[in-house]
């Protein structure tokens, strides 16, 4: 489904509309945020638990509708806030399970270089690198990657200046692009 | 300009200020990264990822319902509404805490790919990390599995095809993709051997395999075995056919290996060394059987299983069936949040969740044995999807720009309702006690198909499952039942033939194409059932697997009139699919057909032909095989032939 092009006037419009009762204007954003909402969801959280938060933060967002003020921030920033802390109080309950036990490094006499450089990056395989960064670091990025967000708004998400915002992404994909190179992704 | 450029310009001219100094590189420094083609990478494996589009039909749903009771002050709503309100309140409650909808519409995806059982030293190499297989590991994309000498793995795709790995096996996952449309696996067997029992699908299933210089894919159900050895590839193909691509040196070489057929595929000499191939027969003597038997074993207890656990599944996917004292409750909860839904899109919705739980429970009343009550259920069910279908229709029709969207979106949510419950049947036999819920999909499809040539591919794609059950019935010792199911097709195909000169002109393409297919198939489908009908002559002693017994029984030989009878279907049968693929391939010759229908022509001819040879743009000369003749020995004819003289009957 195709993303549908909604202008920054208008989500403050539709949001305010929300606020006041009109089911539309709630379909409207629910359909522009819902796939970017979720794909932020499912960087953070364990894969199959991924559709049942979101459907928690649009909850949270109808119930805390009244109280949005676009004055304040922008409605991206108000709700990947509510994001955050719904996915903070799900591992406060639910702590974050472990996937695998490592058993022993990979001896050299089963690696193949070759067929490990030729592997596609996928989602699994940067969830992973992404889960190994600080909790800062992957929300800036997966922010930035998913939503294109301007840093004031991170800015705003996160809590922090927009210039330790940039410092902070400068650095996530620093380390980012490390931790891939060295489970043998080259650009 | 903003304040950045300002800057910018200023220090052109002027020189950077100190104060300008580490806003300006923070600000490079993130501009940089943003055209970066590492973050471009990174950005586009992100937006790869989507919720489902039930997750995003009924999430909406859910909220959109309980934001409606909110709206109103109570006392402006008629006593009606009133009512209905309550009841919709306490049907969202009851979707909250209980979630029934949450996984109805379709049947829950399978566990993805994973080892589902093993022996002896298997591990799972991971992003350069080392695992211990463990039972029901999940597999990722890359992962490389490793047998030890004496080890052994099942891996079960997420489709329930399975393949198993033999000892000192090194395969390689990848391409592991599901959704509700689509199947993909890849499995590159790089060391030892790996036997594959592939369920099959339709145009959108692709389960793929490479070797050294070879690949295959297979679309239909199939058994195969490929072991890779010192310089070449072997491939044995125990049921239905497998598409090949062999890579000679750079010219990329198709073939298809038959059921009961045996290649060595050379690594130097891919093509010629194809050429060689020999039956399986002939080359028993290489094999190892121990292997194949144990293989095979395991494909008959593994069937039964897959049969329980869907039946299982679905019975929980049902919930309160109507022998409950509570289903007129869950009656209501349906009717209430109908009631208080106007918007026809949301309605259709609704009516397909609702409809396909209607499916699941009359599934679970016909294994009950209340066959009225169920039948009830499964008109219900026929007539909303074709409810669907029309609304569906007649809103595209009304082409509105708002809508267009979400009507598209109802549209693809009713075709993957059917598409997977269509996966779910696939192996319900006439035979089974919800046979009838299967006879009720096939209705559906049909009734949801949008035109007159939809309902041609419809009933061609029926006509073929009727083939794939006639198999599986033959298997289960059911052969007058595998006979009339044989009839189904051959009426069925016949049908569509006749018919295919009344549909639009544009139309009659796609329908020739799809008609092509399922003859050749067909042919092939066939003369693999002829081959056990000629086997099962042969067979006196069957082992028969219950749980994890394994016991050898004297197997009732077919009856010889049934034999008689299955065979003469059966080649009737080919005929006539050799003529209907004839009748095609002629009427696409004499028009200005479209060039893929004429090279589809070709390609099929090639397959049902006799030896010919053929020359591809290489000048590399491939030898189409015929279909091989029933493997009928000198004893197995006689004893045919002497049945038939005692019995009094002709052939």
């Amino acid at each position: 489904m195709e993303r549908p092009q909604l202008s920054e006037s208008e989500i403050v419009d539709l949001a305010l509309q929300w606020s006041r009762g009109d089911k539309d204007a709630f379909s409207k954003l629910y359909d522009f945020y819902v796939e970017n909402l979720y794909r932020f969801v499912y960087f953070k959280v364990n894969s199959d638990e991924a559709e049942d938060i979101t459907e928690l933060v649009f909850l949270k967002a109808w119930e805390a509708r009244k109280r949005y003020n676009p004055k304040k921030s922008s409605f991206s920033s108000w709700l990947y806030t509510i994001a955050r802390n719904t996915i903070i109080d799900h591992y406060r309950v639910y702590k974050k399970t472990e996937q695998l036990d490592v058993t022993h490094q990979a001896t050299d006499k089963y690696a193949n270089p070759k067929l490990m450089a030729e592997e596609s990056l996928t989602s699994d395989k940067l969830r992973a690198a992404i889960d190994k960064l600080p909790d800062n670091f992957r929300d800036i990025l997966l922010l930035r990657f998913i939503d294109d967000m301007e840093y004031a708004e991170i800015a705003d998400v996160i809590g922090k200046s927009e210039g330790s915002i940039r410092i902070m992404q400068f650095r996530a994909i620093k380390e980012l692009r490390g931790m891939l190179e060295e489970m043998g992704f080259n650009e | 300009m903003n304040n950045f450029d300002n800057i910018i310009k200023k220090a052109l001219t002027e020189g950077i200020q100190p104060a300008d100094k580490v806003g300006m590189k923070t600000r490079l420094l993130s501009e940089i990264h943003y055209k970066d083609p590492f973050y471009r990478k990174i950005h586009a494996v992100v937006q790869n990822v989507r919720p489902s589009v039930n997750m995003r039909v009924l999430t909406k749903e859910k909220l959109l319902a309980a934001f409606d009771l909110e709206k109103r002050s109570w006392f402006e709503i008629p006593a009606v509404r009133r009512f209905a309100s309550v009841a919709t309140l306490a049907a969202f409650m009851f979707m909250v805490v209980f979630q029934p909808f949450a996984t109805t519409n379709v049947v829950r995806a399978n566990d993805g790919t994973r080892i589902v059982g093993f022996s002896g030293v298997v591990t799972v190499q991971r992003n350069g990390e080392l695992f211990n297989a463990v039972k029901d590991f999940p597999l990722n994309e890359g992962d490389v599995i490793q047998t030890g000498p004496a080890g052994f793995a099942e891996v079960v795709f997420a489709d329930d095809s399975v393949s198993r790995l033999g000892g000192d096996t090194r395969v390689v996952m990848s391409g592991l993709d599901e959704d509700e449309l689509e199947f993909n696996a890849n499995v590159t067997v790089l060391a030892g051997e790996v036997w594959s029992n592939v369920l099959g699908g339709d145009d959108d299933y692709n389960f793929r395999f490479n070797a050294e210089n070879l690949s295959g894919t297979v679309q239909t159900s199939a058994v195969f075995d490929v072991e890779v050895m010192d310089g070449f590839v072997r491939i044995v193909t125990l049921d239905n056919s497998v598409k090949l691509l062999l890579n000679n040196d750079g010219d990329v070489v198709p073939a298809v290996l038959r059921k009961g057929q045996l290649v060595k595929v050379k690594k130097e000499t891919p093509v010629a060394s194809y050429l060689a191939q020999q039956s399986l027969e002939d080359k028993l003597a290489d094999l190892n059987l121990d292997w194949y038997e144990a293989n095979f074993k395991q494909d008959s207890f593994y069937y039964a299983q897959l049969r329980d656990k869907k039946f299982l599944h679905r019975s929980e996917e049902a919930g309160i069936t109507p022998d409950s004292l509570f289903y007129p409750m869950k009656e209501f909860r349906r009717a209430a949040r109908l009631a208080v839904t106007f918007d026809p899109i949301k309605q259709s919705q609704m009516e397909l969740v609702i409809a396909n739980q209607k499916l699941l429970e009359a599934e679970v009343l016909l294994s009950k044995g209340d066959k009225e009550t169920a039948r009830k259920l499964l008109k219900e069910y026929e007539e909303s999807l074709g409810k669907v279908a029309t609304t569906v229709s007649s809103l595209k029709q009304e082409a509105n720009p708002e809508t267009d969207q979400k009507v598209a979106d109802l549209n693809k949510a009713l075709s993957v309702s059917l598409v997977v419950q269509k996966k779910s049947f696939k192996e319900v036999l006439p035979t089974a006690d919800n046979y009838e819920a299967k006879v009720a999909v096939n209705n559906a499809q049909l009734l949801v198909a949008g035109n007159a040539a939809d309902r041609q591919k419809v009933e061609i794609a029926q006509a073929d499952d009727a083939l794939f059950e006639a198999k599986l019935l033959f298997k289960e010792n059911q052969p007058k039942l595998a006979e009339e199911r044989i009839q189904s097709y051959v009426d069925a195909i016949a049908k569509v033939q006749e018919n295919i000169g009344e549909l639009p002109v544009e139309d009659q393409t796609g329908v020739a194409s799809k008609l092509l297919e399922s003859n050749a198939n067909g042919v092939v489908a066939l003369d693999s059932v002829k081959q056990d009908v000629v086997q099962q002559q042969t067979l006196t002693v069957q082992d028969e697997v219950e749980g994890d017994e394994v016991t050898e029984v004297k197997v009732e030989e077919l009856p010889v009139a049934d034999a008689v009878s299955l065979e003469k279907t059966l080649t009737q049968a080919q005929t006539k699919s050799v003529q209907s693929i004839t009748d095609v391939i002629n009427s696409v010759n004499a028009s200005a057909a479209d060039p893929n229908l004429l090279k589809q022509a070709t390609s099929v001819s090639e397959l049902i032909s006799q030896p010919v040879t053929t020359l591809n743009g290489s000048n590399i000369i491939i030898q189409t095989l015929p279909i091989p003749a029933p493997a009928v020995t000198t004893q197995t004819q006689t004893v045919l032939d002497s049945a038939v003289v005692n019995a009094g009957l002709k052939r």
